[in-house]
């Protein structure tokens, strides 16, 4: 499965969910859903936006865990 | 997730217009809708008390005053067959339009009474078939003259098939909505 770890890259960037979504044009309750796993896709164009404002990979997002 | 097929998507600005249309649309089947329950509550009246006036049947003026008995509950049947399912499909036309009034457009329950409205057309076409024999029965068309109109089976099918679509678009549109 695939873990989205933005919960722990916005914690090293001491930034909060409703600043990050207010950057990357996305409802807070659409990041929750992100930061929770419970979206069915994430579009590039999104995770570009959050690599930008958060200055990290995508790796550093994502990551696979086997089930 | 589930919560996302139900929300009501987000309208453009420009669909107000077609929202101020489809209340008036409502508003005119539901007028429609009464009307007609008004004239199958009032279709028995008209067998006990055939004075009380005429009723138009597949374009044909039936005055119950003139027919005999047995023409007269021919008749009365043919305007049941007639009536019953207009009813039906006039219920299901002002609840699709009210839903578009509302905004409410591609959610399961819209896309349901649209199918149902195509569905009860096509249910009218061939319930309509059924009241030639009745209406000839009762004097008003003569043997073998049987006038078809195909457009409420067109019309019909044409509203199943688009229903069928939506219900396509909203699965597409829900999907879509999973994706941030």
């Amino acid at each position: 499965m695939i873990v989205v770890n933005l919960d722990v890259m916005l914690a090293k960037r001491k930034m909060r969910s409703k600043e990050l979504a207010e950057r990357i044009g996305i409802t807070e309750a659409n990041l929750s859903l992100l930061k929770s796993s419970k979206v069915k896709g994430v579009r590039f164009e999104t995770l570009d936006k959050i690599c930008s404002v958060l200055e990290c990979q995508p790796g550093d997002l994502l990551e696979y865990r086997a089930e | 997730m589930s919560q996302t097929l139900t929300a009501a998507p987000v309208l453009s600005s420009s669909f107000d217009r077609a929202r101020k249309l489809s209340r008036v649309m409502a508003l005119l089947f539901t007028v429609c809708f009464w009307g007609a329950a008004a004239i199958l509550v009032c279709l028995p009246a008209m067998l006990i008390w055939p004075l009380a006036g005429s009723i138009n049947v597949n374009g044909v003026e039936v005055a119950f005053a003139d027919l005999s008995r047995p023409q007269q509950f021919f008749a009365f049947l043919a305007a049941a067959v007639n009536f019953a399912p207009a009813l039906v499909l006039l219920h299901h036309a002002r609840r699709v339009f009210g839903a578009f009034a509302k905004g409410e457009v591609f959610l399961p329950a819209t896309i349901a009474h649209i199918r149902s409205a195509g569905v009860w057309l096509i249910v009218c076409f061939f319930l309509g078939l059924t009241t030639f024999p009745l209406m000839v029965a009762a004097g008003l068309h003569a043997p073998g003259q049987i006038p078809l109109d195909f457009w409420p089976l067109v019309i019909g099918v044409t509203t199943v098939i688009a229903a069928h679509v939506m219900r396509e678009a909203a699965r597409i549109a829900a999907d879509h909505a999973e994706i941030v």
